[in-house]
């Protein structure tokens, strides 16, 4: 006789078991009475007037979110009072607060033709003439924009023309390149400097 | 609403539920004497003392009835109502964790009383000789694997059902139910050259 199988035997005999606990009797828990509440079916406003809540809550705590990013990602607040010059040229020379660097080279223009014994060429002399003229520029912020651009693009010209100026005075040797390693001939008017 | 309890027909466990649901305690009352000693028995397996079985037996029916609004009348009532008896014998066992032991007084009326003395349902079952494989399940599993199995073979629920019952995944389930039949296969080739087992503690 075949023997059955473990899943049968398993079945066969939890049904014994189960008429065991059928036979069981135990008293009836005593239960209250339930407040019966039907289900509330809601209207189709009613379900506009959930989802349209919801889209707003999260319509306003995605602007929240974007609102508190921006405020945490905002650059530095700019130092520059209204009476200054525009954003653009915060970082530019004005009156009065001309870089350091730069009233040094220009305050210094004297002192080289003084040293070198000669005139300094007229672009230099232009350059030599930038006080002045930066002092003119917060005038010129109420022109147009272009205007304002090609006086700084005249400006670096200048500045270029100043530049070629003073290497062609001095002669000065191109830069080595830097693999190279070669140092420039010694210049015997580097005594000047001595 | 029509009562399902007086219906000629068995109703079902969910036509029970549903009217329970809608306010008619005699429904519930019908699932309760359907239910009890089952729930009863498998809190038995899980806590260990019948009597603490039977408190949580009530207090599954109690939670039970008050949450029938929760209760999904598509699904099955039984593996619905097994949830809610596992969740407290897990609840049990961990108070029971923190509680300390206390030793019985010599002069209370439960001196020398044994704790795992077997209760009505016990010794009903230890009377009945038909379900011997179960009687080795009883001695032999732990408790998740025995309640996984129990659930699947003795009160019908699916390895789904009975995964949701016990908190565990699927494949956790099957793995349970794997390991019991594997443990009862081997006993029962061994037993057959063997005597059979003729004690069953509850399994803790």
């Amino acid at each position: 006789m075949k023997t059955p199988s473990l899943e049968t035997q398993l079945r066969r005999d939890a049904t014994a078991r189960r008429r065991v606990l059928a036979d069981q009797v135990y008293p009836v828990g005593d239960y209250p009475a339930r407040q019966t509440r039907p289900a509330p079916t809601p209207s189709p406003a009613a379900v506009l007037g959930r989802l349209a809540r919801l889209t707003g809550l999260g319509t306003a705590a995605t602007a929240a979110l974007l609102l508190a990013l921006t405020w945490f990602s905002r650059p530095p607040e700019s130092r520059e009072s209204p009476t200054q010059p525009a954003a653009w040229l915060a970082d530019r020379p004005v009156p009065g607060q001309l870089g350091v660097s730069l009233q040094a080279m220009v305050g210094g223009l004297g002192e080289v033709e003084a040293e070198i014994g000669q005139r300094l060429g007229p672009s230099l002399a232009a350059a030599a003439r930038l006080p002045e003229r930066l002092d003119a520029l917060p005038q010129r912020l109420d022109a147009a924009h272009d205007a304002t651009r090609r006086q700084w693009v005249q400006l670096g010209s200048d500045l270029r023309d100043a530049g070629a100026d003073l290497r062609r005075s001095w002669r000065l040797d191109p830069e080595p390149p830097p693999a190279s390693g070669r140092l420039p001939p010694a210049d015997p008017r580097d005594a000047l400097f001595g | 609403m029509p009562d399902p309890a007086d219906d000629h027909l068995e109703p079902t466990d969910e036509a029970l539920a549903a009217a329970a649901r809608g306010g008619c305690v005699r429904s519930f009352e019908t699932l309760d004497r359907r239910y009890r000693a089952r729930l009863v028995h498998l809190l038995t397996r899980r806590v260990g003392r019948e009597a603490d079985a039977e408190d949580l037996a009530q207090t599954t029916l109690w939670t039970a009835y008050e949450k029938l609004d929760r209760y999904d009348p598509r699904r099955r009532f039984g593996p619905w109502l097994f949830t809610i008896a596992v969740r407290k014998a897990i609840d049990h066992g961990r108070a029971s964790q923190r509680r300390p032991t206390a030793e019985p007084r010599g002069d209370t009326p439960y001196a020398g009383v044994a704790d795992n003395e077997p209760g009505p349902l016990q010794r009903a079952i230890d009377a009945e000789a038909g379900d011997g494989l179960w009687k080795r399940a009883d001695a032999l599993l732990p408790k998740n694997q025995w309640t996984a199995l129990w659930l699947v073979y003795g009160e019908g629920l699916t390895p789904a059902e009975a995964a949701r019952a016990l908190g565990v995944s699927r494949v956790n389930a099957r793995v349970l139910l794997h390991r019991a039949r594997k443990t009862l296969a081997a006993n029962l080739s061994v037993s057959e050259t063997s005597p059979a087992v003729t004690e069953y503690p509850v399994a803790s």
